[in-house]
């Protein structure tokens, strides 16, 4: 069963641990076992309810995706999500206190199963983040009263920047903003779990369920009557934000904020929880949705590549000794994210580490050729000193990307495997490489940049080709990538000719967007782009999945796409290349022969 | 009305690329129900996914599978074995990359 129960002083503790899975997920089963323990739950022999999880990395992950993936309509929706709202709803109308001990992740609907409980402890560690999932991954409503519970519970302003903007919160922020009671150190969270619950237990702890940021509106509203006010101006703000969306995506983000403001404005209860249903039964048949729900499975299949065919190894020690400037500020980076069994060593460190499970990140003996490409050697003490390089590679890490490249020239390396892992559990999204003559980040980059270049250099709009490309779904565009670009020092000699440097210049200048604009600088970076895709023997990324993944990350290529190679197919391929002449000035010559190749002889990426 | 499977190949593959990912070596039953039956859940399903290109030497996203009934509890081993024979039908093409 995936909730293992068990007593101690009167408390009955209910730990998840999802069989099978490397995190926690709520499907029907596991809402049935919780529902039947919490209805047995008596204030007679129980003195709280603790809800915890047996991994550590994972609170409750997620489980709506294949649920809206076979909804229909309002009907069908309040069928196949019926179990897990009973049980989120047992949670909050327990007759003894429900308290939520966090370690993990806590994203989308684990984040609901939040909200349903009263009181909340949270572990700090790198892995334990707040997240609502469901329009920045995949473009859904939520179902499980999420739209109600967060206004009422930390505010409209806090509700819009979870759900619509897909702010991702650690326990600080959580903390601050009255999303959970307190944060403990995670070595002594199990003990301190305890120590809580004596506390929720005599009184002495404020529930969640009242928000601070909407006692401090209601403070407004008897001072001035302004809680509609404050309301109606976070409504124009945030449907201004919703205006310079995609126009495809629009409609999805206006339903969500209605929603919220809904709550916020008092609505709750059945017809709240009614009107969410019907919103995400709705929207979750819009193309953008469908499309947007397969990126899931896209962004698994290329965690899981790194690690296939290779044993699993587990690591205790990263020992990171670079000189180089992006050296050090990794090692800080490192340094900062705890991630529970692994210790970082820095350079000069003479403390001991067990060599069987040390992974050492140090200089290359190549000379890096930018300094945002971390030249690594890593490996395992163990690891047979003939094997090759490996490269580490983050080109926007100092704008914040949390994005890596490990370029490798063999599969199934298990320091690869591992240093995948740890990145991954610290925070970062990693994607494997096989580089035949450029990394792929770089190789991404030029590909997306270069026909945007040569559109501006050849007399088009910059504000045009940024506007197409909002429209396209671009939704951080290019001017914020070529402004991350310049940072991060060295360009590729291609982008670097003045030409095209000047004219990637002009983007900054661009004070509004233009609209109604041809698909042709879209069509262009498409195309483009499909240099970067295994359609070509030269792109680094040997898998659709990882050109995908890459493009998402590094680019911000829609969701509402599905995904770079889920959008050229051959059709959409043999389309672009009917544009002629006008789309032949904007991209390579071997982007052409990888189209006109893909188009005649080629497969699908994807069936 | 239900299919019939019409490819053995096929659903020999499918029941294959399941036990691999379940990692075991039970018997599998045409009606056995992905969801309810044999545990599995959206992350299994990528896992699923790797086990099926490994199987059939294709990259087969299952999302088009899993929105194609009204329940997910109507996802069976036989009506994924359907859907892999006609993503793979007439699968003869080979990948030209330019060199």
């Amino acid at each position: 069963m995936p909730f293992h129960d068990s007593r101690r002083n009167g408390i009955l503790y209910l730990t998840l641990d999802t069989p099978g899975s490397e995190v926690n997920v709520i499907c029907r089963a596991t809402a049935m076992q919780l529902e039947s323990c919490m209805r047995r739950v008596s204030p007679a022999d129980t003195g709280a309810v603790v809800i915890r999880s047996a991994k550590t990395n994972s609170f409750v992950n997620g489980a709506q995706l294949m649920l809206a993936q076979a909804a229909r309509n309002e009907d069908s929706a309040a069928r196949l999500t019926e179990g897990i709202a009973a049980a989120y709803q047992s949670l909050r109308e327990a007759h003894v206190p429900v308290v939520a001990a966090v370690e993990g992740n806590c994203y989308g609907c684990g984040l609901e199963l939040l909200l349903h409980c009263k009181y909340r402890i949270a572990s700090e560690t790198q892995e334990t983040h707040f997240r609502m999932t469901e329009i920045a991954d995949y473009l859904l409503i939520p179902v499980f009263r999420g739209t109600q519970h967060l206004p009422e519970q930390v505010g409209l302003a806090n509700a819009i920047d979870l759900l619509l903007w897909g702010e991702k919160w650690n326990t600080g922020r959580a903390l601050a903003e009255g999303l959970i009671n307190e944060v403990v150190p995670a070595r002594v969270f199990e003990s301190e779990v305890d120590g809580f619950v004596e506390r929720v237990i005599a009184g002495q702890v404020r529930h969640c369920f009242s928000a601070t940021q909407i006692g401090r509106v209601a403070d407004h509203a008897e001072a001035g009557g302004r809680r509609n006010c404050y309301s109606a101006e976070l409504k124009r703000e945030t449907e201004a934000r919703i205006e310079s969306l995609p126009s495809a995506y629009r409609s999805l983000y206006r339903e969500c904020l209605d929603l919220l403001v809904r709550a916020a404005a008092g609505e709750r209860g059945p017809n709240h929880h009614a009107r969410e249903l019907a919103s995400a039964a709705r929207t979750a048949s819009m193309e953008i949705s469908k499309a947007a729900a397969g990126f899931f499975y896209i962004r698994q299949m290329a965690a899981m590549l790194p690690s296939l065919k290779t044993p699993l190894r587990k690591v205790s020690t990263i020992r990171a000794a670079p000189s180089s400037r992006f050296g050090r500020d990794l090692g800080s980076e490192l340094e900062e994210r705890i991630v529970p069994g692994v210790q970082v060593m820095r350079a000069g460190s003479d403390e001991a580490a067990d060599p069987e499970s040390t992974i050492t990140l140090s200089d290359m003996e190549e000379k890096p050729q930018s300094p945002n490409q971390f030249g690594v050697q890593l490996g395992f003490h163990d690891t047979p000193p003939d094997l090759p390089d490996r490269v580490l590679y983050s080109p926007l890490f100092r704008s914040g990307s949390q994005l890596f490249e490990i370029a490798i020239r063999v599969e199934g390396d298990a320091a690869v495997s591992a240093l995948a892992q740890y990145l991954t559990k610290a925070g970062f999204t990693v994607v494997l490489s096989k580089p035949q003559r450029a990394l792929g980040f770089d190789q991404m980059l030029s590909a997306f940049l270069l026909p945007i270049a040569d559109y501006i250099a050849g007399g088009g709009s910059a504000g045009g080709a940024a506007g197409s490309l909002r429209e396209f779904g671009f939704i951080r565009g290019p001017r914020q990538l070529w402004n991350a670009v310049r940072q991060a020092g060295p360009l590729s000699q291609e982008i670097a000719c003045p030409r095209r440097a000047t004219a990637l210049e002009s983007l900054r200048q661009v004070d509004a967007e233009e609209s109604g604009l041809d698909s042709l600088v879209p069509d262009a970076v498409c195309l483009s782009l499909l240099t970067c895709t295994p359609a070509s023997s030269k792109a680094a990324f040997f898998h659709p999945v990882l050109a995908d993944l890459a493009a998402r990350e590094l680019l911000d290529f829609p969701l509402g796409r599905g995904s770079l190679c889920r959008y050229l197919t051959k059709p959409t391929v043999a389309r672009m290349l009917t544009r002629g002449s006008a789309i032949e000035a904007l991209v390579s010559n071997e982007a052409l022969a990888v189209a006109e190749n893909f188009v005649r002889s080629g497969k699908e990426f994807y069936r | 009305m239900k299919r019939l499977i019409m490819d053995t190949a096929v659903y020999e593959k499918t029941c294959a690329a399941i036990r691999d990912t379940m990692h075991t070596a039970r018997e599998l039953a045409e009606n056995d129900r992905l969801v309810l039956d044999l545990g599995f859940d959206s992350l299994r399903i990528a896992t699923l996914s790797i086990a099926i290109e490994e199987e059939f030497g294709a990259v087969i996203l299952l999302n088009e599978w899993l929105s194609s009934v009204d329940d997910p509890d109507r996802l069976t081993v036989g009506s994924l074995a359907n859907y892999l024979a006609g993503a793979t039908a007439g699968d003869t093409e080979v990948n030209h990359a330019v060199p």
